[in-house]
């Protein structure tokens, strides 16, 4: 294990990772910080250029840049203009926004700053214990759990998709898993579903999906509601006084030494991410504080502030484990990198930790170069970068749409391809109207070729469906399943007989 | 009236039979007959989950009714500038190929910024023309993909 950190560390540490780091995080802060416009699909603009680089180890690190970035701009347009470019800095801007209106816009975004650089990296700390140790666990997993293992990961993410939406959610995965059955598949070699369509042939693009389903619907929605929520340049607050003082350095600390850990183990838990761990961060700091500082949350509050920036960066540091160790992603967001590892020709799960320590370990070890980075490049950089903001959404969105058209172009160098994406965008807006997630989708498309490979093996070599209940961390695997999809319904219905016995 | 997402849930109904169908009607080689595991296995058990849970959709689609529920926010959305950038999407896919790289995606740059309202032209088409161009350049001589820069009739 000595050996292979020393590898992911001279890899991570080499001049051109380093810059990509760098490239990916300023990217990733600069797109992040557009409203509207989440990681999943910076992301997916950037995977054609990641892909392009040819080699894995650089192309993950960047991405993982770009996903860092993205949240860190996230919290700034929270912060600056109230109006989040992602739903995981929703809860920053709970007390950041009320901090920037008192002339505070560059305390709030060092706190930010300083919060996200400790969740990252006591995240990515517990990641370095964590993920070898479920490594060596899933390498006792035979095809069977890996078919279980992928049922838990898409239902955990229905079920948490919102108790009113686990239906849609479910629906949504199912839908995404028959997408990814298009086309030819390692079991089978002859195309299925392709309606007779060379260009279908070898499946869907999975850039062309990602694009189809999360940039184009975003920048759609971006001119669908003009005149709502645009930023004008005199709103922009000003930032100056990065500084911050002993006294509010120490109110800091014990929230970010508890979110950090909690962040962490929401981040991964599959299904819950950033989002879910900074709303849950901001209310527990909420419910433990004193009287006179609870007052003080929602109207600029350092501990308000600190504790979903903390949770939120130690969340995503979080799932990486799940993506890393079992090759099971945890979240779009992580879905979409497994979808760009994929292309690389690199399937994560518990063989990459020894088959490809330099992966697996500069990844890792990258995580916390890209939190340094935001922390020493961005935050001082931050006032020019905010302009940003206040470019017109006139330029702005063709410019965001192009980046999405052309990054599925170049990956096939075939039009079809832009014609399919749009088809795509214009399905994925109408799903977003009617409140049907697209996340589920996602993970549904990418794990879904996977799922029917592992099913099929398991079914061959038990010579039916025994082996679902005959292993036993297969069967447990699918009760957690369950447990996970029917839970929240009975605790409902608890509620309600608890509500109606009291009265 | 219907509920957006009821309509939506009817329609995957349709896809998943649709999906179903074919599945069903996969032309399996002799061979796979024997197959315990057959090419359209689990594409059949997928159509009658879809086919399932669309039908609970339909009848318990949740209170989360997604943007549809603002009945006043799809009046004041922007439907127009949507279509208008929607077809402009569709024209620059159709002309990547015979305009060229560079100048299909400069009209798509500056076409779309019209839509939207932007009427500085001196500003608006040199940066849609650099855009243009340097991502040509980077495209095709950094990363090493083969992007055709100029109408076919120039090359």
């Amino acid at each position: 294990m000595l050996e292979g950190i020393l590898q992911g560390l001279t890899t991570a540490l080499s001049f051109y990772n380093l810059l990509m780091v760098v490239i990916g995080c300023l990217i990733g802060t600069f797109i992040g910080m557009l409203p509207g416009l989440g990681p999943m699909s910076i992301i997916a603009i950037m995977i054609p250029v990641a892909i392009q680089l040819g080699n894995p180890a650089a192309a993950l690190i960047m991405l993982a840049g770009v996903y860092y970035g993205a949240i860190f701009g996230g919290s700034t347009s929270s912060i600056l203009i109230n109006a989040p470019g992602v739903a995981g800095t929703v809860a920053t801007s709970f007390d950041g926004y009320p901090m920037a209106r008192q002339g505070k816009a560059g305390k709030a975004l060092t706190i930010a700053a300083i919060a996200s650089f400790c969740g990252g990296t006591v995240g990515a700390v517990l990641l370095f214990g964590f993920a070898p140790a479920l490594s060596s666990v899933a390498i006792l997993f035979w095809s069977s759990e890996y078919f279980a293992l992928m049922v838990l990961g898409m239902t955990a993410v229905a079920a948490f998709a919102g108790r009113d939406q686990v239906l849609k959610a479910l629906l949504m995965t199912i839908v995404g898993v028959m997408l990814a059955t298009v086309g030819e598949s390692a079991l089978h070699n002859a195309p299925r579903f392709t309606l007779g369509l060379m260009d279908l042939q070898s499946g869907i693009y999975f850039v062309t999906l990602v694009m189809g389903l999360f940039a184009l619907p975003e920048a759609l929605f971006l001119i669908l509601r003009r005149g709502k929520g645009v930023v004008e340049s005199d709103k922009l607050m000003k930032i100056e006084n990065l500084r911050i003082s002993k006294a509010e350095a120490k109110q800091m600390a014990p929230v970010i030494g508890r979110q950090s850990i909690a962040g962490f183990l929401i981040g991964v838990l599959p299904g819950a991410g950033a989002t879910i761990a900074s709303f849950l961060g901001y209310a527990m700091e909420r419910n433990i504080a004193p009287a006179g500082d609870r007052k003080q949350f929602g109207k600029g509050s350092i501990k308000g502030l600190a504790a979903p920036e903390t949770a939120n960066n130690a969340a995503c540091t979080g799932s990486f484990v799940p993506l890393l160790t079992l090759g099971i992603p945890g979240s779009g967001t992580t879905a979409i990198l497994l979808g760009a590892l994929i292309a690389l020709n690199v399937s994560p799960g518990p063989g990459l930790m020894t088959d490809r320590p330099e992966v697996f370990w500069s990844v890792i070890i990258s995580m916390y170069v890209g939190n340094l980075v935001l922390l020493m490049l961005n935050l001082p950089l931050i006032p020019y970068i905010a302009r940003l903001l206040a470019v017109p959404r006139n330029y702005l969105v063709p410019f965001v749409l192009f980046f999405a058209l052309i990054g599925s172009y170049i990956g096939q160098n075939n039009p079809t391809e832009l014609l399919i994406m749009i088809g795509l965008g214009i399905v994925a807006t109408i799903f977003r109207f009617t409140g049907f997630p697209l996340p589920p989708l996602i993970i549904g498309f990418i794990l879904g070729g996977m799922m029917e490979d592992n099913l099929g093996r398991a079914i061959r070599r038990s010579g039916g469906i025994e082996f679902l209940w005959e292993r036993p961390m297969t069967l447990a695997l699918l009760i957690l399943a369950l447990i996970l999809l029917i839970a929240p319904y009975l605790l409902d219905k608890l509620k309600i007989r608890e509500r109606l016995m009291s009265n | 009236m219907i509920r957006p997402d009821r309509i939506v849930a009817l329609l995957l109904i349709a896809f998943s039979i649709g999906y179903g169908l074919l599945a069903w009607n996969y032309a399996l080689l002799p061979f796979e007959e024997q197959m315990p595991f057959k090419p359209n296995t689990m594409p059949v058990g997928l159509a009658i989950a879809g086919i399932i849970l669309a039908v609970a959709v339909l009848i318990f689609p949740g209170g989360h009714r997604g943007l549809s529920s603002d009945a006043d926010g799809w009046r004041r959305f922007d439907w127009i500038s949507t279509g208008a950038i929607f077809l402009l999407m569709v024209l620059y896919a159709l002309t990547l190929r015979p305009l060229g790289y560079v100048l299909s995606t400069t009209l798509f740059l500056v076409l779309g910024a019209i839509v939207l309202g932007e009427r500085r032209f001196t500003v608006l088409i040199p940066v849609a023309a650099i855009t243009a161009y340097g991502t040509w350049y980077l495209v095709q001589q950094v990363l090493g993909v083969f992007l055709r820069p100029w109408p076919e009739l120039l090359i």
